[in-house]
């Protein structure tokens, strides 16, 4: 991956060959978000009916889960709602928690680049925490096509669309997901995923030192900055390596 | 539908974009020197750890043993997500029934 990265950052974007988007990375995508969705769905549902206590109509609930379509996002800003709503900090609050996206958005523009602006700047609507995980473990795994994202982006909104509208309308008949242990589901998913980029030794210092920045900011802190302060500990360690 | 819940979705909406969008903006304007290169290589397992560990913690002691289970399985059998997906939820279940 950093071997393709450092090839993609000589001269200019256009110059590079242009990254392939094709149906079968489409595909892919999606096959590869159908297991993720079950976290995304049991998540959908129960945002849905905390979105009911608080007052919010089916519309507003769809509308909000097409337009934001972040999961995090949203359940802290349900918290918040309040009579009048409090719109600046629920705006605020929202885009602390999605400065993630743009660590995330910063690691795979490399390959994006390599797409037509307009079409690039639409795919990643779709970046979620779900599909950037499984889009970077493909380009990792040198299988670079812009359509992973796009498939993966696209099945997760239509799951999360649906499912918080559905707990919004039926409501309380929902049980907890933890009690059947689903808000694991995602972790586990996410483990798997580090297990492809894991590079035996050299990634075990940066890891650890994510891994112990996370934790104690979350336990700390107040708000969202604890993946922004972990992803910036793991990465210091490359300063050194590559100097 | 109300006007203040319209305008508090069209302004989350709005910001959840420009952070998404923000990232490629700024890679398409970044001068890329050897040492920003190397930090770039470390960030995207040191954001899926950020994200993994806080919630592996917060699961307490069946979390752990869970994670730990899904990550040998995750490493037996490279690129499957299905399978440590299952056993991680089945074995979080488990040691929460018996402790």
């Amino acid at each position: 991956m950093a071997e393709r990265r450092r090839r993609g950052r000589q001269g200019r974007p256009s110059d590079q060959p242009r990254l392939p988007f094709t149906t079968q990375g489409l595909r892919r995508g999606a096959r590869l978000a159908l297991p993720v969705g079950v976290s995304t769905v049991a998540f959908g549902l129960v945002f849905g009916v905390l979105a009911r206590r608080v007052g919010l109509s089916a519309g507003e609930v769809c509308l909000m889960s097409a337009l934001v379509f972040t999961g995090s996002g949203q359940a802290v800003a349900i918290g918040m709602w309040a009579t009048p709503i409090p719109v600046v900090p629920i705006v605020a609050t929202t885009l602390l928690i999605g400065l993630r996206h743009v660590l995330m958005g910063l690691t795979l523009q490399p390959w994006y680049a390599r797409l037509p602006a307009p079409r690039a700047y639409a795919c990643y609507f779709l970046l979620t925490d779900e599909s950037w995980a499984l889009t970077t473990v493909e380009f990792d795994r040198d299988r670079a096509d812009g359509g992973v994202l796009v498939g993966a982006g696209a099945v997760l909104f239509a799951l999360w669309v649906s499912s918080s509208t559905v707990g919004r309308v039926i409501g309380a008949a929902i049980r907890d997901p933890s009690a059947w242990g689903l808000e694991f589901a995602l972790v586990a998913v996410f483990i798997a995923l580090l297990a492809s980029l894991a590079r035996g030794r050299s990634t075990v210092l940066p890891w650890a030192l994510a891994a112990s920045v996370a934790v104690a900011a979350e336990w700390w802190l107040p708000g969202a900055w604890y993946v922004l302060l972990g992803a910036l500990a793991g990465s210091i360690p490359g300063l050194v390596r590559h100097a | 539908m109300h006007e203040p819940a319209l305008l508090a979705i069209a302004g989350m909406a709005a910001v959840t974009y420009a952070t998404r969008a923000s990232g490629l903006w700024v890679g398409n304007r970044l001068k890329v020197t050897p040492r920003l290169e190397g930090v770039l290589d470390a960030l995207p397992g040191a954001i899926l750890v950020s994200l993994v560990a806080p919630a592996v913690a917060r699961a307490g002691i069946p979390g752990l043993v869970a994670a730990g289970v899904t990550a040998l399985f995750a490493v037996r059998l490279r690129g499957n997500i299905v399978v440590p997906m299952i056993v991680g939820v089945a074995v979080l279940l488990s040691v929460r029934l018996v402790i």
